[in-house]
């Protein structure tokens, strides 16, 4: 057996020599099938990881579950009951935190004003903004058909743009720069929005800084997108939820559902092992392997820790947009646990993509004042009683009454016989 | 990694836990305040379950609550949805898209309601032609036209599933029954019916489950069973847990704000003009 | 749940095979679901209106399911279950076995009516729930 091992791996070695000249892509679809037809089949893995020059097995890391030591802390640990800080001090250390609130959001304000913004058609190149949103809840909602949705409520607490990086200036700081800023998609500005107002005394001054430099409050969360230039938002400027419309297709990335350490039932569904005739090992996963090779697998599964990964779920449809309550109604579900912050970009699937919209982003001044009408019709709610909302065409509103059928709609319902029209294709 | 933001501190609940045992001495007679006074309804959660609170604890989210409160009332300015309990006699009648413009009515014995908000479900049963029927209704769906308490009772059980394997004549009711009128003012009477139940096999085993309105599953159920499982009722502990509810229940003043959220809603329509309909009402409390 | 192998069914038309399996206790139960599954190994669940292959006093027979007992967490809203799960019996050629419904179906089965095979089983309901 080990020489006919050492055979196969040799022919494996003249076959990847003779195709170097191939492109990579070339080379490892070869690779693969050689390695598919061999009768060794169970040095596939071993020959993927051993490193022949171009190919590893890359196998990402699912979480990082500290943070990265090279960057400053975050948040500031002063035990509260050691700071002898007098009433006086505190009082005024809270007015001049109001007042430098109070400042940013009218520098901020000041902003959004300057930015100039239009609904403008929005090319296949460019990328805009995306806001960082609170999953708060899940509810459902019925087309005027009366469909079922279940929709996804988002939260866009308090977005501002917290900073905006040059492709160039990214490049020179980061690695993530030397990846992301000049990628395909051409060069990348990188903007960090930041969401949820939070006391800044429970920060470092580090973390601090880059509000300040923003000129806005401190923020809970940060988020990064890429946006081309034609898209670039103003430093300091804060984001709305008609960011995005009603109709639109969004993309929404977020951690999953943290489950912690998980057995393999929970975390792979495996079968787990009988009831009867079994003892203390119902829900263990049984067999890792073979005797022979005296070892397990790479990427065996196994029980670990569950969840807490970065996932996206594109192609979401935004049915209905409350403007008093900045909450967007999405159609589906996103990832993670409620009270979970998401990043919601555009949706970049060609046929659910935005095809015109408020370009950089939506300010103040796109908004349009409705004309009252002098006598409100009979029986229409007024609107100061409800919220301002936006709706998509086909969702049912409340305020109206229950969905009546017609005979037309039974019709409709019962659909077309398929097998009457393939006889009748037949016959012709 | 949930980490509630500052805003929405989670409010820990502050109430007398009852003591199952002795309720007399555990819970004190409490106070009439002025807020009760008020027009509020005691038995909030037993009439209205929809607008409590998810038993889930990070499922509660005021800002959530209040936006699908918003639109649940709005559905009841535009459908007058009555007051019904578990054992109620209820008429549904809706939409259906197969039958185009006629109408589609269902009455039978409301024997679930579950879930909370917009999500809110109740479930009607009725036998048809010795073939046992039950139908599920989303409470908020629009296609419903109508909602009628034909008979305001409640059972023993506030879940009636046990029906499936009761005898016909338990879950049987006329399609043209007459409603009949509760006095208002009165409390809302309890059928005490002990249900008598088919022979076993069961779609589930009733006699280690604690309900009150089966008559004497022991004898009937199946000697394999009790061979394998001495009567001990399942749960059977949870009479001496006193704080059973704590994360799970409602709370007092979430129910006195929802409540008075309600009032505030049906003060601004009624001004408005629209309707005169009143949605917090109790057939058991006065006026 | 939901039908699936081995699940008895009873048969609610009047034909006479249908009449001599429910006279003699023994009851159809269902060998297979016309219906696109995943994999073969998993067969899919028939629902209200699906055809299956019951196997009825030693013969295989086809059948509509024009009722169906569904668990509490998948019904649907407005859509009837009933405690059994009730079929239509079929002949070779696809046409009901008998003449006459005796349950009253869910009217959630008018949606099929498109079908001409289907249509004629409606033909024999005489009532709707």
């Amino acid at each position: 057996m080990p020489g006919s091992k050492n055979k196969s791996r040799g022919t494996l070695r003249r076959k990847i020599s003779e195709k170097c000249k191939f492109s990579l892509f070339e080379m490892f679809r070869s690779l693969v099938t050689s390695v598919t037809n061999s009768p060794a089949c169970e040095f596939a893995g071993r020959i993927l990881s051993a490193n022949g020059g171009h190919i590893t097995q890359h196998r990402g890391r699912r979480r990082t579950l500290t943070p990265v030591p090279w960057l400053p802390p975050v948040n500031e640990h002063v035990p509260k009951s050691s700071v002898g800080i007098s009433k006086v001090t505190k009082t005024l250390l809270e007015t001049v935190i109001e007042k430098e609130n109070q400042v940013a959001s009218t520098f901020a304000n000041q902003a959004s004003h300057q930015a100039a913004t239009s609904i403008a058609d929005i090319p296949a190149s460019s990328r805009r903004v995306g806001l960082v949103v609170r999953k708060i809840g899940m509810l459902p909602q019925w087309t005027k058909e009366g469909g079922r949705i279940l929709c996804t409520i988002l939260e866009v607490d308090e977005n501002h743009v917290v900073g905006v990086t040059s492709p160039d200036s990214w490049y020179k700081a980061s690695a993530i720069g030397k990846r992301k800023a000049f990628n395909r998609h051409g060069p990348m500005w990188k903007v960090t929005v930041g969401a949820t107002n939070e006391d800044p005394t429970n920060y470092t001054s580090a973390y601090r800084k880059k509000f300040t430099r923003a000129g806005v409050p401190v923020k809970e969360t940060l988020g990064c997108f890429l946006v081309t230039e034609d898209a670039l938002p103003l430093l300091g400027q804060p984001l709305d939820a008609r960011h995005f419309e009603v109709g639109q297709y969004v993309t929404a990335t977020g951690k999953t559902i943290d489950w912690g350490f998980q057995g393999g039932m929970h975390r792979w569904g495996m079968r787990g092992q009988p009831t009867r005739r079994t003892t203390k090992s119902h829900r263990r996963i049984g067999s890792v392997g073979s005797v022979g090779d005296a070892r397990i697998w790479p990427g065996k599964r196994m029980p670990g820790h569950m969840g807490y990964e970065w996932r996206t779920v594109s192609g979401l449809e935004i049915v209905r947009i409350n403007i008093d309550k900045q909450v967007i109604y999405v159609k589906g579900s996103v990832p993670g646990d409620m009270g979970e912050k998401l990043l919601l970009k555009d949706c970049l699937q060609e046929e659910k993509r935005l095809k015109s919209g408020p370009m950089p982003t939506w300010t103040p001044s796109l908004e349009t004042i409705e004309e009252e009408p002098e006598s409100p019709e009979e029986g229409v709610v007024p609107k100061n009683l409800l919220f301002k909302e936006t709706f998509s065409p086909k969702l049912f509103r409340f305020t109206s009454p229950s969905i009546v059928y017609t005979d037309a709609d039974a019709k409709k319902a019962a659909g077309r016989d398929k097998t009457k029209a393939k006889i009748a294709k037949v016959k012709k | 990694m949930f980490r509630p933001a500052a805003r929405e501190v989670v409010k820990l609940p502050t109430r007398f836990f009852s003591c199952k045992s002795e309720p007399t001495r555990a819970a004190p007679a409490k106070k009439s305040t002025r807020k009760e006074l008020a027009g509020l309804i005691p038995a909030f959660p037993e009439i209205y379950p929809d607008f409590l609170q998810s038993p889930v604890w990070n499922r509660r989210n005021a800002l959530k609550e209040e936006l699908e409160r918003q639109d649940m009332l709005e559905r009841r300015m535009n459908i007058d949805i009555p007051e019904f309990y578990v054992g109620s006699i209820v008429a549904v009648t809706s939409s259906d898209r197969n039958l185009g413009s006629k109408e589609h009515r269902f009455v039978g014995i409301c024997i679930r309601r579950e879930k909370e908000g917009l999500l809110h479900q109740f479930t009607l049963r009725n036998t048809i032609e010795n073939i046992g029927v039950e139908v599920m209704y989303d409470l908020y769906n629009p296609t419903i036209k109508k909602i009628e308490t034909l008979k305001l009772e409640k059972r023993l059980d506030s879940d009636l599933t046990y029906l499936v394997d009761a005898l016909p004549e338990y879950s049987t009711f006329d399609f043209h029954m007459e409603p009949q009128a509760h006095p208002a003012g009165t409390p809302i009477p309890v059928n005490e019916v002990k249900v008598k139940l088919k022979n076993p096999p069961w779609t589930r085993r009733w006699e280690i489950l604690s309900y009150r309105g089966i008559e004497d599953t022991w004898t009937q159920a199946t000697p394999w069973f009790k061979r394998k499982l001495h009567k001990t009722l399942v749960n059977d502990y949870e009479k001496y847990d006193l704080i059973a509810n704590y994360r799970t229940g409602s709370t007092k003043e979430q129910e006195v704000f929802v409540q008075e959220q309600m009032q505030k809603f049906e003060k601004e329509r009624h001004a408005a003009g629209l309707t005169r309909r009143r949605i917090l009402k109790s057939a058991a409390s006065h006026k | 749940m939901g039908i699936h192998r081995r699940t008895r069914l009873n048969v609610v038309d009047n034909s006479a095979l249908g009449k001599e399996a429910d006279t003699t206790g023994k009851l159809p139960y269902c060998i297979h679901v016309y219906k696109q599954g995943r994999r073969a190994k998993h067969m899919p669940h028939a629902e209200l209106g699906d055809k299956i292959l019951v196997a009825i006093r030693g013969q295989m027979r086809k059948a509509y399911v024009v009722g169906a007992n569904t668990h509490a967490h998948y019904r649907k809203h407005g859509v009837p279950v009933t405690d059994k799960n009730m079929i239509v019996l079929l002949d070779e050629e696809g046409n009901p076995l008998g003449n006459r419904i005796t349950a009253p179906i869910p009217t959630k089965l008018m949606a099929n009516r498109g079908s001409v095979q289907f249509s004629k089983v409606l033909a024999l309901a005489n009532k709707y729930i």
